[in-house]
């Protein structure tokens, strides 16, 4: 077997009759499932890097007298996953490429083939694409190391909607967005290394909010929360989509795809353990061609999915900062069990600094919460009459960790951006006059509980410390 | 093109942002006054004088001396103003993007004067610290180098590490009127309070060593870098300085409280035999 080996990560609904990549994908975990939780390639140590369980109270994989890492490993290599922010595409590439490796290596151990890959889950593709893979969906008396007991429908329907699998981000313009209420980017908001939410207001990136947050979301358990989300087996194939998603805007946008801002490239470095147990450090920049990122990989099918639009080329990879404030609600908007609204003024003198023909933007600022990890509807309506109109989703996926005080996180809560500009009109936002916008927030059902060891007292309980819009220019004729 | 528009173009391309160049005015102008607070002495806490030590050591006259302590406070709230202002850029953008156009300048001012204005008072607390050990048995130098201590193996500790994520949580505004003015305030004053678990030692350190004004430039370049630059050693390095700022002034103060001990000695010999004397 000559040249170098680059191993091949295919959709799982398309996997052939008789292939055992998900197979030799169990055998691995269970073998990785009894390292020792101090294991830097055991399962529960690589979880942990993504976001670490409240241990050992609410750690449901705890086991008597265990110990954890010493502090300062665990501050070096723990809670690292980078979300709202442009390095969320590069940070989860290393960490899968790492995942895969420790993988290959206890496949190849075992007596799997030397080029196993981890599969993805395109759940876009079609109706049928959106049930969960069979093999991960039975318990099969506790023999089928891809199951857990959260997150689980017996059909496979995670009852995801058209919204929670849409691919509206593949038709971003930019790579990178700003904090500055407008445009978000297609990977996340310019920013320094930031670990879970919080951080001067950052909200999530358009890949990160759709489908990536609303399928953590919809399909909830342990896939519900950061800090618990890696230990699902699904969550890997989850995101090799997400990172397949990644290739499939490269490949939609040649003259844009590869960011040059050295704050991306080069400025921060991020650390995972590898196979062999060794520490490597590796920055954004190594992290765009697939083929030579650690042992190298590519997808099998990275075209434009029929039906996306794709965008002008040729734009600049961060979006202009060019969003101002045209209204704010004077209150905090309470969320209990499921339901809430408010109100907020816009326009009015805020609307003549503006543009005509501007892109609207509703934020949600300062989320912050407890018992809740769902997808949300978004509703809005003009008090002064008019139909409600849902303009949107929100998914409260990693809520609980942007809004402990006490945890890394910093406990500034999660910022969501919804452009909401096809609806402006509906709303009576594109005109002087000030207009009262009602701002209102459903839950969507889903098919699966809440975790016991993640439910909390006193139900579910959102706070959104402020509803604004923003208008930004609009896009030249 | 208008002044203001080049302006901005060329504060990007050097890197920093203009919605900032307020902030950036008003650090610079700290930075100007900070030598105008040393007045041609050190202008330490402990340190206030030309026989610093002693008169720390020997009597709390020199921080009930009100002129002395409103020196020393003034030069904690410019030095504090020139050194931790920069690391308020975050939240100056955060107030600025998240203010009306019109109120973005009112707004990032009281953002500052909630943030100095707690600063003030960590200087407050420490000059009251301070004036207590020195009124009980004169304490005061123990307790400095007690603080230098405690910031340096403070500054090096995974605990503070951690709490390094949390400098940088944004508040929620509420947009127009008074009640925006004292969100922006609360604000600045919440930076300044999280600020203070990762700073207010090395803070006091710096204030605490005669030679902290020449330190100040280096360690706020290091404060800065070590919030955007995470795999980058500046706790060690700021630890490091700390330690150096006050381990020079170490042998210079013992050379001073030996030179005081031994003329407060004679003073009291030779009132002793003029008492005896008479």
């Amino acid at each position: 077997m000559g040249g170098v080996m680059v191993r091949v990560r295919r959709n799982v609904a398309s996997l052939p009759e008789g292939d055992e990549t998900l197979h030799w994908y169990g055998v691995a975990i269970a073998k990785l499932r009894e390292r020792p939780l101090t294991d830097p390639t055991g399962w529960r140590y690589m979880a942990a890097v993504h976001g670490a369980p409240s241990w050992p109270d609410n750690d449901p994989y705890y086991v008597d007298g265990e110990q954890q890492p010493p502090d300062d490993e665990r501050l070096k290599f723990w809670d690292q996953c980078q979300h709202q922010t442009w390095f969320f595409l590069s940070w989860h590439r290393g960490y899968l490429a790492a995942f895969e490796g420790i993988v290959a290596k206890v496949v190849e151990e075992e007596g799997g083939p030397a080029d196993w890959a981890l599969p993805y889950w395109d759940y876009s593709a079609d109706e049928a694409s959106r049930l969960m893979p069979e093999a991960f969906r039975a318990e099969d008396g506790g023999a089928n190391p891809l199951w857990v007991p959260w997150g689980r429908a017996d059909d496979g329907d995670m009852a995801f909607s058209d919204e929670d699998v849409s691919l509206d981000c593949l038709e971003a313009k930019f790579f990178a967005g700003t904090n500055s209420g407008g445009e978000v980017g297609f990977a996340g908001p310019v920013s320094e290394f930031v670990h879970f939410g919080g951080l001067v207001g950052l909200p999530n990136g358009r890949v990160e909010d759709l489908p990536h947050n609303a399928v953590h979301s919809q399909i909830g358990g342990l896939m519900g929360n950061p800090n618990y989300a890696a230990l699902d087996p699904i969550f890997w194939l989850h995101h090799s989509n997400i990172d397949r998603l990644w290739e499939v805007w490269r490949a939609a946008h040649p003259d844009l795809a590869d960011p040059k801002d050295e704050r991306w490239r080069s400025d921060i470095s991020f650390d995972l353990h590898v196979a062999d147990g060794s520490v490597w450090t590796f920055k954004s920049e190594a992290m765009l061609d697939t083929k030579t990122v650690l042992h190298g990989y590519e997808f099998d099918d990275v075209a434009v999915p029929a039906g996306v639009s794709l965008g002008i080329s040729e734009m600049p990879e961060i979006a202009p900062e060019d969003a101002t404030l045209a209204g704010a609600s004077e209150q905090a908007v309470e969320i209990v069990d499921g339901a809430g609204g408010g109100s907020l003024k816009v326009g009015g003198e805020e609307f003549s600094l503006s543009v005509t023909s501007p892109r609207v933007y509703l934020n949600l600022e300062n989320i912050v919460g407890s018992g809740e990890d769902a997808n949300f509807r978004v509703y809005a309506r003009d008090a002064a009459g008019g139909d409600q109109v849902m303009i949107g989703q929100v998914s409260m996926f990693g809520l609980e960790a942007a809004s402990d005080a006490d945890s890394p996180h910093g406990g500034g809560g999660l910022n969501k951006v919804l452009e909401i500009t096809p609806f402006a009109d509906r709303l009576n936002l594109t005109t002087p006059e000030d207009t009262e916008l009602e701002v209102s927030f459903e839950r969507r059902a889903r098919k699966t509980e809440r975790p016991g060891f993640l439910t909390r007292d006193g139900g579910s309980r959102v706070r959104i410390g402020r509803v604004s819009v923003y208008y930004a220019p609009g896009d030249p004729e | 093109m208008h002044p203001a528009i080049r302006s901005s173009r060329l504060l990007r391309r050097s890197g920093l942002d203009p919605d900032l160049a307020p902030l950036l005015l008003v650090t610079g102008t700290f930075w100007t006054m900070l030598p105008w607070t040393i007045g041609g002495h050190p202008p330490s806490l402990c340190l206030t004088g030309s026989d610093p030590i002693g008169r720390v050591m020997f009597g709390s006259a020199v921080l009930l001396d009100g002129g002395i302590a409103t020196d020393a406070l003034m030069h904690w709230v410019v030095m504090t103003g020139a050194m931790m202002l920069p690391l308020l850029g975050p939240a100056a953008k955060h107030v600025h993007v998240r203010s009306f156009k019109r109120r973005r300048l009112r707004s990032q001012a009281f953002l500052v004067i909630g943030f100095l204005a707690t600063w003030a008072a960590f200087g407050f607390g420490a000059l009251a610290l301070l004036l207590a050990a020195t009124a009980w048995s004169g304490a005061g130098p123990w307790l400095c180098v007690a603080a230098v201590l405690g910031a340096v193996i403070w500054q090096v500790s995974t605990q503070r590490a951690r709490m390094m994520r949390r400098c940088r949580t944004a508040a929620p505004l509420r947009p127009h009127g008074v009640t925006a003015d004292i969100d922006c305030a609360g604000y600045g004053a919440s930076q300044a309070l999280a600020c203070s678990r990762t700073c207010l030692p090395a803070m006091y350190a710096m204030s605490l060593s005669p030679v902290g004004h020449l330190a100040a430039l280096p360690m706020a370049w290091l404060m800065l870098r070590e919030r955007s630059r995470r795999d980058w050693p500046a706790a060690w390095m700021i630890a490091l300085l700390s330690l150096l700022a006050f381990a020079w002034w170490l042998p210079v103060s013992w050379v001073a409280f030996q030179g005081h001990y031994a003329a407060t000695e004679e003073t009291l010999t030779s009132e002793g035999g003029s008492k005896g004397g008479e």
